[in-house]
């Protein structure tokens, strides 16, 4: 029966033994090789290619190694539960999906999430024409009309809006609601998530600030 | 031997306590795993979850499908297996939908796409297998791709709708940025075609300019950036930048590449002789700069060329961006060749978009006697150095600085191979892990989208040797070109990304026959679409057959009017014959015709339904607040003056029907009329004519024609 030694790979001539099942056979070279069996016992001035390696011997060093693996076993779980998480980017416009330039104050952009954006698309296609000041082709159609149509910012006149009568004053025109038939009807012209979408971004330009009511109702269905 | 077995047996009582305290310690180790196990990131944001459905109102249907295990997602199609529900648990939630619920617990905003249809990776991109925080979100060692950041994410909609859609504006420009700044010539990009012409042909160059003029244009492309970011052309302030970007370039190598391209001489120029009747009226005049002028403005060759204007004591370039910007042309280009281009400007270039127009002699005297005249700066040329006649030595080292700079890429020179693909392949940039990058020793964030933005805005910054030249961007343009690249992320990798690809399509619409031949001549395509074919400057002629009366065509063409109060821009007018006129008007009026427009018998519109049609426009629908009859009403629709002459009978009802089904993304609200309310408001709007003017003699036949 072959006795597979540790050194066995390195081809170190074996001895056998003197002791029963207990010894360790473990040659000196590789003892100082494993460090974690701790200090490796003084080199003997006499070269000895072979070691046996008592039990006892063995113990008294495992108490060094127990307490190296210990605190080592401490730093590494230490290190593992403390992952240090990669600094998060903070800049809110670049967490925005778009954005919008505060029509009151040029310095000042707003941030706009995916909704709000499709909105500002919508508004900048359909809405812009009569309710801001200046438009993409230049002049602006606001001043021919009157009753004058408010600005779509005007937090002043919006804000106290509830949701439901924009959707329905975008949808089913001026006239249909009491106000002025100017308005035309858009319901069959935009989808009801892109009338939601353009509320989204009245919403979110407006100035003051648009506080929304405490309990909301679902503003639109999510899929 | 035996007593020594014993002695073994026998342990000291501090080894005993040595065993003791390591078993305890061990099973502690042991016990670490489990701990920690259970005090994974994710089954805390799962319990955290649970804590916090428990205070909203409407806890049991939170919780419905709340499982206490790793939520995933999987597409097997798409190669995509994502966990981010795991945490992100609401994510679905409409109640959740408030700003003030915290993360990761609130809803996604609503988008077109279902969440458990798609998972969350295809679009955010970074590692759906993860299930900590940092790996899920950020690069970490093992995984390359972190999340992009929300306003680049529009790049990721890119890699499957390679067409351009309405929800992804900043997308769009990007990619009409890649387009406008040339960037094809090039680097292999994808979904982006090679044009047949970037820049100029220069195979002639030698006969438009003078070798001072190329050192000049070298050196600085017109462009120069402020420290505020304004981009002055000329001398004056632009939005718009220029194609040719700035090269670095050193004082020799701006000697002989100069030497090179004045040398470029193969087709000489003829100088046009004049009808010298027409010189002989004309060269006395006092007031003959004005009437060029005159004609130049008549002409609108401001629609597609920018001149500087002062207006109210500040200076700035205005007009179109189709054409090059005219303010110094004067003092750039040589007469004759000037003259020889405005006659025939595709045998200077054979794929120039400029239309040849219809000189007669005497327009052609007066607008190039302005331009040479007006359209001048003397000092254009004055910091430029002596160069004189170029010598044999500069010209070749300018020959071999072409190849090197890679000019072939754009430019075209006869006998000289063309250099495409001279930079590196974009067409897969967008999913280059950070590894794949080159960062040399630069100080550049290791992050695919700072490499990107850092070789845009100064390719030097990356590569000290790069040789992209240097392009002058604003941030927003700059974010817009960055999310073009994000979305090239190269050909389909799964067969689920194949299926999905929306592939754009251009279908080049190029018609033979006598109308193919007048409509390359005045190159309606470089303005109006045909079938989605063409440019968007002017209106969709796909329909124009049913919307608009023949009569009315061929007269607009002659003398085209402005429609819309508010535009700018205006069709110029080509001196176009007679002929040429009842062949485009005939050919769009038999060809362009929509479906959904039927042919409709006028004789039924009385004037009692006419003036119930008035009654409708005026009071109930208000119609007037866009549209302007006479001189009242608003300007956001064309003026409707004179649409009794202008549209059928049969579009107008089309159109109170349904305006987008005629032309996609109309800004007028499909309203819902009642059938006889279409019909009262078309009766009214086919009384609204214009009595025709007196039209000018087509100047082009009348004189015989010098560009004919």
């Amino acid at each position: 029966m072959r006795n597979w030694n540790w050194d066995n790979s390195l081809g170190a001539p074996r001895a056998e033994g003197r002791g029963s099942g207990f010894g360790i056979r473990v040659s000196e070279s590789r003892l100082r090789q494993c460090w974690w069996f701790g200090e490796a016992p003084t080199p003997n001035p006499e070269p000895r290619a072979l070691e046996v390696c008592r039990f006892p011997f063995a113990i008294y060093h495992l108490k060094f190694s127990v307490f190296v693996t210990l605190l080592i076993c401490g730093c590494l779980t230490v290190c593992a539960c403390h992952k240090k998480s990669a600094a998060v980017r903070s800049e809110p416009l670049l967490q925005a999906y778009d954005t919008d330039q505060d029509w009151n104050d040029p310095q000042h952009s707003i941030a706009l999430n995916y909704q709000q954006a499709q909105g500002k698309r919508v508004f900048y296609n359909n809405c812009v024409w009569c309710h801001a000041d200046a438009t993409p082709a230049g002049p602006s159609n606001r001043g021919n009309l009157t009753p004058s149509p408010p600005l779509m910012n005007d937090g002043a006149t919006l804000n106290g809006v509830s949701d439901e009568f924009m959707q329905n004053i975008i949808t089913l025109g001026g006239s249909a609601m009491g106000k002025s038939a100017i308005m035309p009807p858009w319901g069959l012209t935009l989808t009801p998530d892109e009338v939601r979408a353009v509320i989204a971004f009245a919403r979110a330009i407006a100035q003051p600030p648009y506080k929304p009511p405490l309990r909301p109702g679902p503003q639109y269905p999510v899929k | 031997m035996a007593s020594e077995a014993e002695g073994m047996g026998q342990v000291s009582n501090r080894m005993r306590f040595v065993f003791a305290l390591s078993s305890v310690v061990f099973v502690a180790v042991l016990a670490i795993s489990p701990v920690k196990d259970l005090e994974r990131q994710w089954k805390r944001y799962k319990r955290g979850y649970a804590r916090f459905a428990e205070t909203r109102p409407d806890t049991k249907r939170l919780m419905a499908d709340y499982d206490s295990d790793i939520d995933q997602i999987w597409i097997p199609d798409m190669n995509v297996v994502d966990r981010c529900t795991t945490c992100h648990q609401g994510i679905t939630q409409a109640s959740l939908s408030d700003a003030s619920v915290p993360q990761p617990y609130r809803a996604h905003p609503f988008i077109p796409h279902r969440v458990k249809e798609w998972g969350c990776v295809i679009c955010h991109r970074g590692q759906g297998l993860a299930t900590e925080v940092a790996e899920a979100h950020d690069t970490t060692l093992a995984w390359e791709q972190p999340m992009l950041p929300v306003s680049y994410i529009q790049g990721s909609c890119g890699t499957c709708h390679r067409a351009a859609i309405a929800q992804t504006p900043r997308l769009d420009r990007g990619r009409q940025l890649l387009v406008e700044f040339n960037c094809v010539g090039c680097h292999r990009l994808e979904g982006v075609d090679r044009p047949v012409m970037l820049g100029p042909d220069l195979t002639n160059i030698g006969t438009k300019v003078s070798r001072e003029w190329l050192y000049k244009w070298l050196k600085e492309p017109r462009t120069i950036v402020d420290s505020s970011g304004n981009v002055t052309v000329d001398g004056y302030e632009t939005e718009e930048e220029p194609r040719m970007p700035k090269f670095r370039l050193s004082e020799q190598e701006l000697k002989g590449l100069t030497a090179y391209l004045s040398s470029l001489r193969t087709k000489p120029i003829e100088p046009y002789q004049f009808d010298p009747r027409v010189v002989a009226a004309w060269e006395k005049k006092p007031d003959l700069v004005e009437q060029g002028e005159v004609r130049f403005r008549q002409m609108f060759c401001s629609t597609c060329h920018a001149l500087a204007v002062t207006r109210a004591g500040e200076t700035k370039l205005i007009g179109g961006d189709i054409g090059p910007e005219l303010t110094k042309v004067g003092s750039k280009v040589y007469p004759d060749w000037l003259v020889a281009w405005l006659r025939d400007p595709q045998s200077y270039l054979p794929h120039a978009e400029m239309p040849r127009y219809g000189w007669s002699n005497e327009d052609l005297y007066l607008v190039t006697h302005y331009i040479s005249t007006k359209l001048v700066d003397p000092d254009l040329l004055s910091g430029v150095p002596k160069l004189g006649a170029p010598t044999p030595e500069e010209v070749q080292l300018g020959r071999r600085l072409f190849l090197e700079k890679g000019c072939g890429g754009c430019h075209v020179i006869e006998g000289v191979p063309s250099q495409r693909d001279f930079g590196a392949d974009l067409s897969n940039l967008g999913s280059k892990n950070v590894s794949q990058l080159e960062f040399g020793e630069s100080k550049i964030p290791r992050h695919l989208i700072a490499y990107i933005q850092a070789k845009l805005t100064d390719p030097g910054s990356v590569n000290p040797a790069a040789r992209m030249p240097q392009y002058h961007l604003n941030s927003p343009d700059l974010d817009a070109l960055t999310v073009a690249l994000l979305s090239m992320t190269g050909p389909p990798s799964t067969s689920g990304l194949e299926r999905l690809t929306v592939d754009q399509k251009a279908v080049a619409f190029r018609p033979a026959g006598r109308f193919g031949e007048v409509y390359e001549r005045y190159k309606c395509y470089v303005c109006h679409q045909f079938n989605g074919y063409g440019g968007n400057l002017a209106p969709d002629l796909s329909f124009e057959g049913s919307r608009a009366r023949r009569a009315w065509m061929a007269e607009f063409l002659k003398n085209p009017q402005t429609l819309r109060p508010t535009l700018i821009f205006r069709m110029p007018q080509f001196n176009m014959t007679d002929e040429e006129a009842a062949i485009l008007a005939d050919y769009l009026g038999m060809v362009f015709q929509s479906p959904a427009v039927n042919m409709v018998d006028e004789k039924d519109f009385t004037p009692e339904l006419a003036r119930l049609g008035k009654q409708l426009y005026e009071v109930k629908y208000q119609c007037q607040s866009c549209h302007t009859i006479g001189s009242t009403g608003g300007y956001v629709g064309p003026n409707l003056n004179n649409v009794g002459n202008w549209m059928t009978a049969g579009w107008i009802e089309a159109w109170l029907k349904n305006p987008q089904a005629l032309v996609p993304g109309a800004i007028e609200p499909r309203r819902a009329f009642a059938d006889d309310e279409i019909k009262a408001l078309t009766a009214y709007l086919l009384t609204l004519r214009q009595a025709t003017k007196p039209t000018v003699p087509s100047r082009g036949a009348a004189a015989g024609g010098a560009g004919r």
